[in-house]
């Protein structure tokens, strides 16, 4: 069954490559859309530049970062608003401005105050800590009143009852909060860095590709983004298992 | 500690009239079983007990700190196995003690099995077992013996009783059979009130 979902995705994944190769030698114009077989070769030169390596880590370190942080934060705002009901009501409305102004809003704003090294790190914290808390908050309150009861009764320690009760509730909402923010914090940090244009960043190499019509270092820095996200997700998914399931039950 | 002391108790869910002046004294280290008719606050009086709920007015005295319970529901920790589930009402208990209590209720094989896999009735035992390992100075059993059929009953009570001794026992049931096995003082709660 496993084989079979794994070769359904290697097959899809040939087909839409199939497909774009197709579309690009039926336009026939690299600038307005280069095939994936240029891309690979691009792609290929690319690797063995030290830009290529210095800008991803330029920008892996930023976006990362601030994931982290908005994990932090995020999960630390849901427990003061599990723990006290004012402090969610005075949490919503930032947290839906937050939700619903556009990326490139906040980035605009942001680079009168921040420097563009620095932009980056503050817009993928700011989109990922509504997502994180929305999560928590949820995961803390799906947690079984009656349960609580019983911990109260045997008198549990604070560790235990985070052990036994909290962590199996809070593991799905955190996973889902996780796979969901590390995308978008890629995603907005990327953006950050196009319209802030750091130094030696993802962002500025997009840029300039753009500037230059040279699309297929536009299509190979982006393969090299999404191929960096999936990477970091499946890490942190690995290590946020690992982490649970070290805890034993969960 | 002494007898508690149970004065005046009353409660109400808006018009309905749950427990109307209950005196009860409960002596120490004696099992008092609560009888009933079903939704006629037997439940809600062992929670009051418990400290889980709020009585309108009335007094308790005398009530111990240290509580264990086995609730309506089994609230068992579904994701860790029964020794976890065990252990993590008491610390100071032994691996070898917690499997001689299990032994004693038929569930030794099940000892390291997650929760969620156990059938109700062995999820009932667990409960019971972690109530009865727990540091207490109280025990409340809501309905501890349901869903267990005859056989597992009876060993079940011989457990209770031989790991009970001298600890106070406030138990709720609908079968009178299980109070009279248990030795226990029987009293009957209709229209709020409490009747020997």
């Amino acid at each position: 069954m496993k084989n079979n979902t794994k070769f359904e995705k290697i097959l899809s994944v040939a087909t839409a490559l199939l497909l774009w190769q197709l579309v690009a030698v039926i336009i026939s114009e690299e600038v307005l859309l280069v095939s994936p077989v240029k891309v690979f070769i691009r792609l290929s030169e690319l690797i063995f530049e030290k830009s290529f390596w210095s800008a991803i880590l330029f920008s892996f370190i930023r976006i990362t970062s601030g994931f982290f942080i908005a994990i932090i934060i995020g999960t630390l705002l849901a427990i003061i608003a599990y723990r006290f009901k004012i402090a969610e009501v005075f949490l919503w409305p930032y947290i839906s401005i937050i939700k619903s102004t556009p990326v490139a809003s906040f980035i605009i704003l942001c680079l009168i105050w921040l420097s563009s090294s620095t932009l980056p790190i503050f817009i993928s914290t700011i989109i990922v800590i509504p997502i994180v808390y929305t999560n928590m908050l949820a995961g803390f309150k799906s947690t079984d009143k009656k349960i609580l009861e019983m911990a109260e009764i045997f008198n549990l320690s604070f560790k235990k009852k985070l052990l036994f009760i909290y962590l199996p509730k809070i593991k799905p909402h955190f996973i889902s909060a996780c796979t969901v923010s590390i995308g978008l914090a890629w995603k907005s940090g990327i953006a950050a860095e196009i319209i802030g244009i750091p130094s030696g960043s993802m962002g500025e190499m997009l840029y300039n590709a753009k500037l230059y019509l040279a699309t297929a270092d536009l299509f190979s820095w982006t393969v090299a983004i999404i191929v960096i996200s999936i990477l970091f997700e499946k890490l942190v998914l690995l290590i946020i298992n690992k982490l649970f399931s070290s805890f034993g039950g969960l | 500690m002494s007898d508690i002391i149970i004065k005046n108790l009353y409660k109400s869910f808006g018009d309905n009239s749950v427990l109307e002046n209950v005196n009860i004294t409960i002596k120490e280290g004696s099992i008092t079983c609560i009888m009933g008719q079903s939704g006629k606050g037997k439940t809600t009086l062992l929670n009051i007990l418990m400290g889980l709920e709020k009585a309108d007015s009335g007094e308790i005295l005398n009530m111990p700190k240290l509580k264990s319970a086995v609730f309506q529901e089994n609230r068992l920790c579904e994701s860790f196995s029964v020794l976890s589930n065990i252990r993590i009402v008491n610390d100071n208990v032994s691996d070898d003690t917690i499997l001689s209590h299990l032994n004693a209720v038929g569930l030794k094989n099940e000892a390291n099995q997650q929760v969620s896999t156990l059938s109700g009735g062995m999820k009932r035992r667990v409960a019971l077992v972690r109530a009865i390992i727990a540091k207490k100075d109280i025990l409340f059993l809501d309905e501890a013996l349901k869903g267990l059929d005859e056989n597992t009953k009876e060993t079940t009570i011989q457990y209770i009783l031989d790991n009970c001794k001298n600890t106070t026992v406030i138990m709720v049931t609908h079968q009178k059979d299980e109070a009279l096995k248990l030795n226990a003082n029987i009293l009957y709660l209709k229209n709020g009130q409490i009747t020997e």
